[in-house]
């Protein structure tokens, strides 16, 4: 009889083969990325040795992309065009950033869907940015280990929602990087501590990165890691606290506070205060106006303190609520890891030793910690040993859907352990009604437009039955990833009724093709739209600005003038039809020229009403 | 009854098995087991904890879809229904009241606690709860952390009482359905209330 060739776990068709796979800490101001090798997990540097790569994209006119250090640098001189933060923005709608606005030295494109970014090549999604800086990283392992490597396991604060994750694994297909898995930084941090002191026991880690704070209780056991809760702020990290300090700096330079270069300077003395401070008591920044003077600024650790401590204690929130959730004491808490660079603050590492009662561990550097266990875990994945791992991990954030009165009923409660799958039935209201529509969302909060929309569906192909009859059974399957899949059937019939999925926020697959086909488009594309988007504009309002004018005053013209001006309307008219950027500024330029004569006599016009009634004596002086 | 054999090694297995006991390849999901059987423990209320979540560790070591990141899509298909079985086996089970409510839909064909939402037939119940609630909203709107703390207790005092009735409920084969099935409601109101007094109190910490 033969038998089914079905390759078991662990097992490769040649055992003794290693295979390569990478674990990435894709952050909000840094990622790294990490491998294993001689059963030892290290983090690969740069050709100049170094390993942290600034997650900062500086997208030039001339369609060149630079990332890390090379486009931090040109933040100062280019701050509209250098995007930092991005994740940030990952999978968030316009109306999530709004906080931030203010702050952002480049310009947000207002619309539906995920923000964009605009920048002289294009506007630009930050699945496409995040994508630039996977690249870079990926380039980076190919060159280090000299193949490409199988895959990635690529980290996720553990509180990023749906959409959020959904990004992450969009830009990775972009970078042309397969997922092995997608991995919460708490539990990644978890691992690269666990199995070099092989512990066990109850763990709670504290990560705190550049934009986001996660908070995660585990419980270690023979290799096995298993998350009980985890909590956190995906609005909060390391970068409120440069904040915090850049705004106190304007404030000293308020004539300057406007400049976007100036404030992105300040953003970046900021960090190196901050930083400085962790070590000594004061620390001096030079900074450059926009003038070219030069000035010196002293901060005090204490002034510091004061100013990033209502930050800091926005964290002991999500703590509480993970413990609750988990039904662990404090008390009972065996050990707690430091992660993120934020951490090193020491302001924040006392609070959370007094919060938890116990000093917290910071043995591995706490900006490499969560990329080493992202590349134990990526070796397990590809067969590798490590058998005895494995990684249990739950779902952040409640799933539910919206019910009568704009309210959410939760269908799977946060800290569920995934993978899982809950299945809810659902009937007709009306007769013979064959489609109906249901919002996915995610979030704690009672009514809808509290929580996360996730997607839209529509459910069509419901036989035609009394209302009430119809038994629609919608099944909601979250795998191992934390990703949401959403399946439907009608089981008096046994149709599987046709499931629409319209991401709220998230990129359909069209959208990756259509994106990955634009970055193979030469960038001079970009750059080309751009200068025909401008001329529009400019074209456009030319065009309106006449026809205010002549609905006002077109009795001022000549019969001949107002048929030359007519005559260029006409032209420009036809240039805006087309796709010709120059043809549009031509003939912009030729419909003012002709307009002149008009603007001239309306202004005329309203001097002279203006002095009307007055003596001449009276506008001397 | 249909011998089953491992597609793997040809080795013959019992119906609900998750590994081959010969070679331990994963075996094709078969949605109708029990969540006893899949932990392949007998159908009983009467279980060890700790012992659940070991089999259900045990068994995700060797199953999760971690363990399949290479494998043809058919099979990692295969271990996320089984892992995603296993999980709920281990909540469903784990938890006094829902593992009760299982066991009333074995018995019974349907669930005590679905139907029952939103309304209560017994008019004392509805009184108990209705005071209930208003001592909640009493202690909310007062932040009193102290008579909080206490009505906790007096929540945890009752869910216990309810357990053993329960429990007793279901040691005997032939029960009567009506009463377990109020006792469960009960059960799960006061889980409502212990979820709305977490909340009460959570908001506290913001506040």
């Amino acid at each position: 009889m033969a038998l089914m060739q079905i390759a078991e776990p662990g097992q490769s068709g040649a055992p003794h083969e290693r295979r390569l796979a990478i674990g990435i800490d894709l952050g909000t101001t840094h990622s790294l990325v990490a491998t294993v090798r001689s059963a030892i997990p290290e983090t690969i540097p740069d050709a100049e040795g170094r390993v942290l790569l600034p997650s900062v994209v500086h997208y030039a006119a001339d369609g060149r992309v630079a990332v890390g250090y090379e486009a931090r640098a040109a933040a100062v001189e280019d701050p509209h065009n250098t995007i930092a933060s991005v994740k940030r923005f990952m999978g968030r709608g316009a109306a999530d950033v709004g906080r931030l606005a203010g702050h952002l030295p480049f310009e947000i494109v207002p619309g539906d869907g995920m923000v964009r970014i605009r920048t002289v090549a294009g506007d630009k999604s930050p699945v496409e940015v995040s994508a630039e800086i996977l690249k870079v990283l990926k380039e980076r392992a190919v060159a280090a280990l000299g193949e490409e490597p199988q895959g990635a396991v690529i980290t996720v604060p553990a509180y990023f929602d749906d959409a959020q994750r959904q990004a992450t694994k969009d830009a990775a297909a972009l970078a042309g990087l397969p997922v092995l898995r997608l991995l919460a930084e708490p539990t990644a941090a978890a691992v690269a501590y666990g199995l070099d002191k092989n512990s066990r026991g109850l763990y709670a880690v504290f990560d705190l990165g550049g934009g986001t704070f996660d908070f995660s209780l585990l419980r270690l056991q023979q290799g096995v890691f298993e998350v009980l809760a985890t909590a956190g702020d995906a609005a909060l990290g390391g970068d409120d606290m440069d904040h915090a300090i850049a705004e106190h700096l304007l404030a000293e330079f308020p004539d300057y506070a406007g400049d976007a270069g100036f404030r992105r300077q300040s953003l970046q003395l900021a960090r190196g205060l901050k930083e400085r401070l962790s070590e000594a008591d004061t620390a001096s920044a030079q900074l450059v106006l926009p003038t070219g003077e030069s000035r010196s600024w002293t901060l005090q650790r204490r002034d510091l303190e004061n100013w990033i401590q209502p930050i800091l204690q926005k964290t002991l929130t999500p703590c509480r609520r993970a413990l609750r959730d988990a039904g662990v004491e404090r008390s009972a808490i065996d050990g707690v890891v430091l992660v993120g660079g934020a951490t090193r603050v020491p302001l924040l590492q006392r609070m959370v030793a007094e919060f938890f009662g116990r000093e917290p561990l910071t043995d591995i550097d706490p900006d490499r910690v969560v990329a080493l266990g992202a590349a134990i875990q990526a070796d397990a994945l590809v067969g590798n040993q490590r058998e005895d791992l494995l990684l249990m991990d739950v779902l952040p954030l409640s799933l539910g859907l919206e019910t009568m009165g704009g309210l959410v009923e939760k269908i799977i409660p946060r800290n569920t352990p995934i993978p899982v799958s809950r299945a809810q039935e659902f009937t007709t209201f009306k007769d013979g009604q064959t489609a109906m529509s249901i919002h996915v969302l995610q979030g704690e909060r009672d009514r809808v437009e509290d929580n996360r929309s996730l997607a839209r569906f529509t459910l069509r192909g419901i036989p035609p039955m009394v209302a009430g009859q119809a038994r629609i059974r919608v099944t909601f399957q979250v795998d191992a990833d934390g990703l949401l899949a959403v399946s439907a059937e009608e089981t008096s019939t046994g149709v599987r009724a046709e499931v629409q999925v319209k991401p709220s926020y998230g990129l359909d697959d069209a959208a990756i093709t259509q994106m990955l086909q634009d970055a193979l488009q030469h960038a001079a594309d970009d750059v080309e739209h751009r200068r025909l988007a401008e001329a529009r504009v400019e074209g456009q309002r030319a065009r309106e600005a006449l026809a205010t004018a002549m609905a006002a005053d077109a009795a001022l013209l000549s019969e001949s003038e107002r048929q030359a001006i007519e005559a260029a309307r006409v032209d420009l008219e036809r240039a805006l039809a087309g796709t010709d950027a120059d043809a549009i500024t031509a003939a912009t330029e030729a419909l003012e020229k002709a307009a002149e004569v008009l603007v001239e006599r309306r202004m005329n016009q309203a001097v002279r009403s203006a002095m009307a009634g007055h003596s001449i004596d009276e506008w001397k002086n | 009854m249909a011998v089953l054999h491992c597609s793997q090694c040809g080795a013959e297995y019992a119906p609900c098995s998750v590994l081959c006991p010969a070679c331990g390849a994963l075996l094709p999901f078969d949605p109708s087991c029990s969540l006893f059987a899949v932990l392949g423990l007998g159908e009983s209320y009467d279980l060890d904890g700790t012992d659940l979540r070991t089999r259900a560790v045990e068994l995700q070591r060797r199953l999760h879809p971690d363990r399949f990141a290479q494998a043809p899509a058919s099979l990692q298909r295969r271990s996320l229904e089984w892992s995603t079985r296993i999980n709920e086996a281990a909540a469903v089970l784990g938890d006094p009241l829902r593992r009760a409510d299982y066991l009333f839909a074995r018995r019974y064909g349907r669930s005590a606690l679905s139907e029952a939402q939103g309304s209560i037939r017994d008019p004392e119940l509805l009184m108990r709860q209705m005071e209930l609630r208003e001592q909640l909203e009493a202690i909310s709107e007062a932040r009193d952390q102290a008579a909080l703390d206490a009505l906790r207790r007096q929540i945890a005092e009752d869910e216990q009482r309810l357990q053993q009735q329960v429990a007793q409920n279901l040691a005997v084969v032939e029960g009567g359905n009506e009463a377990l099935a109020g006792a469960l409601q009960e059960w799960q109101y006061l889980r409502k209330l212990r979820a709305e007094l977490d909340r009460s109190e959570e908001s506290w910490d913001f506040a």
